[in-house]
């Protein structure tokens, strides 16, 4: 029995039996046909001597009743090939060319039928057996490597290395020829897919090639959250995978979204350019892949940043103990030097020794500013704020301190106050200001090597929300990255573009914004690069209460 | 040719102390005048260099952070202005030795110094200590 509603014979003996197959293979499940009585009912038939009128019956045309006249046909027997409680068929025997059956054919050929349905059953039986074993040993086959996929993209701590595997993976468990992966431009997960590992393409296909963040099948993964199939990659609209990468448009592609916790990375794909289809166990073992390549990818950047983060916390160290050292030079050799003059028993110049105890007492207070600045950093790490010591401070004068300062420094640079008002009195902490001008002006002399001008300007601005004091610091120096202006208040964050001998810790703006926005204030940036950048802190005057200006 | 310096060699040039931090400047060189040796200032490289090209340094004193230009650019226009000029590298940060080489200096000081480590080092550069 074939499934519904056919008969169909599966073994015949003889040569004209095999040309009757040939023209009648099938019979109707609607015939009246005695093997169709014998399988419905499951009760052997005998017929001894067939009638002219049952041939006729039975015969399918007149080519057919010619075929069985000229075969001799006389004598027939149908048994029911049984096992359990199903039919599997029926055994016809013929009694040809005079020869009749009687009763022992008709038992013998009963044994016959269940022995022959028994070891067909069996066989049926055994045959499905195989075909699970083999889809289960598929199954395993997939899962381990799988396992073995994800086990490897754990152990790797290598961004590049692991969207090669990931890549490469997808491929070999879809057992496709080209396997990609594609992850979004910015982290709000808005900008375009951009290509950057592939297997199994051509690699001058591969460079800048990037995907529409929706109208894709990979953006309609990502928005869905699940593993997309299309089966003819023709029918998508927005995905240059296919022709892009393999020259061949035809063929069947499959995306699934890479997700880490609420955030979209991007997408793995495989495209298939042969008639291979992907079938719904295809998209369960790519989205198992998207998954362990989100928790490597993970993994890779945290691993990244904490080694970044201790990275530049040592630079920053080193770079600490390198700006206390300057500081404590000029106090020891100084202190050393006066004193060989006074065991020496000679008078030291007068004016020589204010001029040394003078610079012995301004190193002390850089070296003090330093310790400061490096109390402060802690705190900012650590996410506390800062305890401001507020006076009435003059701005202006703290600024003409700085310029000062940073004059002598260099004669390279012109440092001067454009204009502005004659004072600027705040209710400010006066060393925190200072040090957000000289970490200000340094960073105006650091960043513009060639010299030139920098300009601060002064003045006082009203708005609905009160009264400022403005402070802007302006170069013509290398200027900051647009990309980068963002992030540019960022600890342990230079510009790209600032070249390598120039020293610093990454910690200074931070500073700036950490002790302006806690005064209640705000710091902007602008800047061309190649051109300059001008710094702009605002800082609120309040109420003054009277007192002595801070210095 | 009056002078009585006939078949002497030429003196060498003054010490050329190039070092932004003005304490430090000083400190070097006080110290050094006191030690009887004609010293030149110069907080800055171009300074430095404009000293160097009026006049041959007989020894440098160079730091190597400096806010214009970096100490190896100093060192390499000094040379390329007067030819080989001995040098001397201070620096504050871990890699005294390691620039020293680089820049082809004879020798380091590392800040904080001593003032007798400071003089000795000068006098040995100087071939008279």
């Amino acid at each position: 029995v074939r499934p519904p509603p056919q008969l169909e014979d599966v073994a015949v003996e003889r040569a004209l039996v095999a040309r009757l197959r040939e023209r009648y293979a099938t019979l109707d499940a609607e015939a009246s046909h005695t093997a169709l009585r014998v399988l419905r009912s499951g009760r052997a038939w005998l017929d001894p001597a067939v009638s002219e009128e049952r041939l006729a019956a039975e015969s399918r045309g007149a080519d057919h009743l010619a075929l069985m006249r000229a075969l001799g046909f006389r004598a027939e027997i149908v048994v029911p090939l049984v096992a359990g409680d199903g039919a599997l068929g029926t055994i016809t025997l013929v009694g040809g060319e005079g020869r009749s059956y009687d009763r022992d054919d008709l038992a013998l050929a009963e044994e016959l039928g269940r022995r022959c349905a028994t070891a067909i059953a069996n066989a049926g039986a055994f045959a499905a057996a195989e075909e699970a074993r083999r889809e289960a040993l598929r199954a395993a086959e997939r899962t381990r490597h799988l396992q073995e996929i994800t086990q490897q993209l754990s152990r790797s701590l290598d961004v590049e290395d692991l969207l090669d595997a990931v890549a490469r993976s997808a491929a070999a468990l879809l057992a496709a020829p080209v396997g990609a992966v594609f992850l979004l431009d910015r982290a709000d997960g808005e900008a375009d897919f951009a290509l950057v590992a592939a297997h199994g393409i051509d690699a001058a296909r591969v460079a800048a090639l990037r995907l529409p963040r929706h109208a894709s099948l990979a953006g309609r993964a990502v928005d869905e959250g699940r593993t997309l199939v299309v089966d003819d990659a023709r029918a998508v609209a927005g995905t240059a995978l296919p022709a892009l990468l393999t020259g061949q448009s035809a063929g069947s592609e499959i995306a699934a979204p890479i997700t880490a916790g609420e955030e979209r990375l991007g997408v793995v794909k495989a495209f298939s350019p042969t008639a291979r289809r992907f079938r719904p166990d295809d998209a369960e073992l790519l989205s198992a892949l998207a998954a362990a390549a989100a928790v490597a990818l993970t993994n890779a950047r945290l691993y990244r940043e904490a080694r970044d983060a201790i990275r530049a916390r040592d630079e920053f160290l080193s770079s600490a103990a390198h700006d206390l050292r300057t500081p404590l030079t000029g106090l020891k050799g100084m202190a050393q030097l006066l004193l060989r003059q006074a065991t020496a028993g000679g008078a030291p110049d007068p004016g020589r020794l204010v001029e040394g105890l003078t610079g012995l007492d301004a190193s002390a207070t850089r070296a003090a500013r330093q310790v400061d600045q490096l109390l402060d950093i802690t705190r900012l790490r650590a996410g506390e704020p800062l305890e401001l010591q507020r006076r009435p401070t003059d701005l202006v004068a703290l600024a003409r301190g700085a310029v000062a300062e940073w004059q002598q420094a260099s004669d390279a640079h012109r440092i001067r106050i454009t204009d502005g008002d004659a004072q600027l009195v705040g209710h400010w902490d006066a060393g925190r200001l200072e040090r957000v001008l000289d970490n200000l002006l340094s960073n105006a002399v650091k960043y513009s090597p060639a010299g030139g001008e920098v300009l601060v300007a002064l003045r006082r601005e009203e708005d609905g929300a009160g009264s400022w004091a403005v402070v802007a610091v302006q170069d013509r120096g290398i200027g900051v990255p647009r990309a980068e202006l963002d992030r540019i208040f960022e600890r342990f964050r230079r510009g790209s573009n600032v070249p390598v001998p120039v020293v610093g810790s990454g910690i200074g703006l931070a500073s700036v914004r950490q002790i302006v926005e806690q005064h209640g204030g705000e710091v902007a940036v602008e800047s061309e690069e190649g051109a300059g950048s001008t710094f702009t802190v605002r800082l609120p005057i309040g109420a003054v209460a009277t007192g002595a200006l801070a210095r | 040719l009056s002078d009585g310096s006939e078949g002497q060699a030429a003196p060498p040039g003054p010490i050329l102390v190039v070092e932004d931090d003005a304490q430090v400047r000083r400190t070097l060189e006080w110290t050094l005048e006191a030690e009887g040796l004609p010293v030149r200032v110069a907080p800055t490289g171009r300074r430095a260099l404009e000293l160097a090209a009026a006049e041959r340094p007989g020894l440098m004193l160079l730091d190597m952070g400096l806010p214009d230009i970096d100490g190896y650019a100093v060192a390499e226009g000094v040379r390329a202005a007067q030819g080989p000029v001995p040098i001397l590298v201070i620096t504050a940060d871990g890699r005294a030795a390691e620039k020293a080489e680089r820049v082809g200096a004879l020798g380091y000081l590392s800040k904080p110094f001593e003032l007798d480590e400071l003089v000795a080092t000068v006098r040995r550069a100087l071939g008279v200590g």
